[in-house]
């Protein structure tokens, strides 16, 4: 009786992308998005430039345009 | 600019970017937000002020963190701060009355220095394309809270940059 040659399953191959702890190349646009606008950093950041801009001397702009 | 960037990730408002910087360290998130400022604080009612901030995406304590607060040295600077310029020049062209503000951030060398290192290399970047960036955009410095034309040899506080009617 012939011999039915078993071969061996195919490796499952899963796409396993490497991602570090800090990579968050997984999240969804709107995640990845929601996270940023909810930033402490960026709202601090733009506060400190709220601040630096309200010294400035903006003359020079009003006049011009 | 024709300087190798990354492709980058965009909200749908626009004002919110992301893009992977794959050096030494391997990827890095970085993210960039471009928010308005309001006219209070500019006393410019009519005169639409943005300002740009910039920072890595990491886990800090087990959040989703951005922070600026470590040199990553991932060894593409350049190509990190044109993708930055990038997201800059298209979101003038989007916003073409607007003015666009940034500076960098002054971290431990920075206040060593008595430089804002990250602000020079904004300005290195500007400088090495400064001809090109004229013809459609005005570049303007800040310095000691007075704006004057950017010029180069001048280290500013911060840059603000405007396209030319």
């Amino acid at each position: 009786m012939p011999s039915i040659k078993e071969t061996p399953p195919k490796e499952m191959k899963e796409i396993d992308v490497p991602f570090s702890s800090s990579d968050p190349s997984h999240l969804s646009d709107e995640t990845l998005f929601e996270i940023m606008a909810q930033s402490p950093f960026f709202k601090r950041k733009h506060q400190e430039a709220e601040e630096a801009l309200s010294k400035v001397d903006w003359s020079q702009i009003s006049e011009k345009s | 600019m024709n300087k190798e960037s990354y492709s980058y990730r965009k909200s749908g408002d626009g004002n919110l970017y992301s893009f992977v910087s794959e050096g030494t360290y391997g990827n890095i998130t970085k993210s960039v937000s471009i928010v308005r400022i309001l006219s209070e604080f500019t006393n410019l009612p009519d005169q639409e002020i943005y300002n740009l901030a910039f920072g890595d995406f990491r886990i800090i304590n087990g959040q989703w963190m951005i922070d600026d607060s470590s040199r990553s040295n991932n060894g593409d600077m350049p190509k990190v701060i044109a993708t930055v310029a990038k997201i800059a020049i298209e979101f003038m062209h989007e916003n073409k009355t607007a003015i666009l503000s940034f500076s960098g951030f002054m971290d431990k060398k920075s206040f060593e220095l008595g430089r804002n290192q990250r602000t020079n290399l904004y300005q290195r970047a500007i400088n090495s394309n400064f001809e090109e960036l004229c013809k459609s955009f005005e570049i303007m410095g800040v310095i000691k809270d007075r704006i004057e034309e950017y010029a180069l040899g001048t280290g500013y506080d911060r840059i603000l940059i405007k396209c030319k009617k």
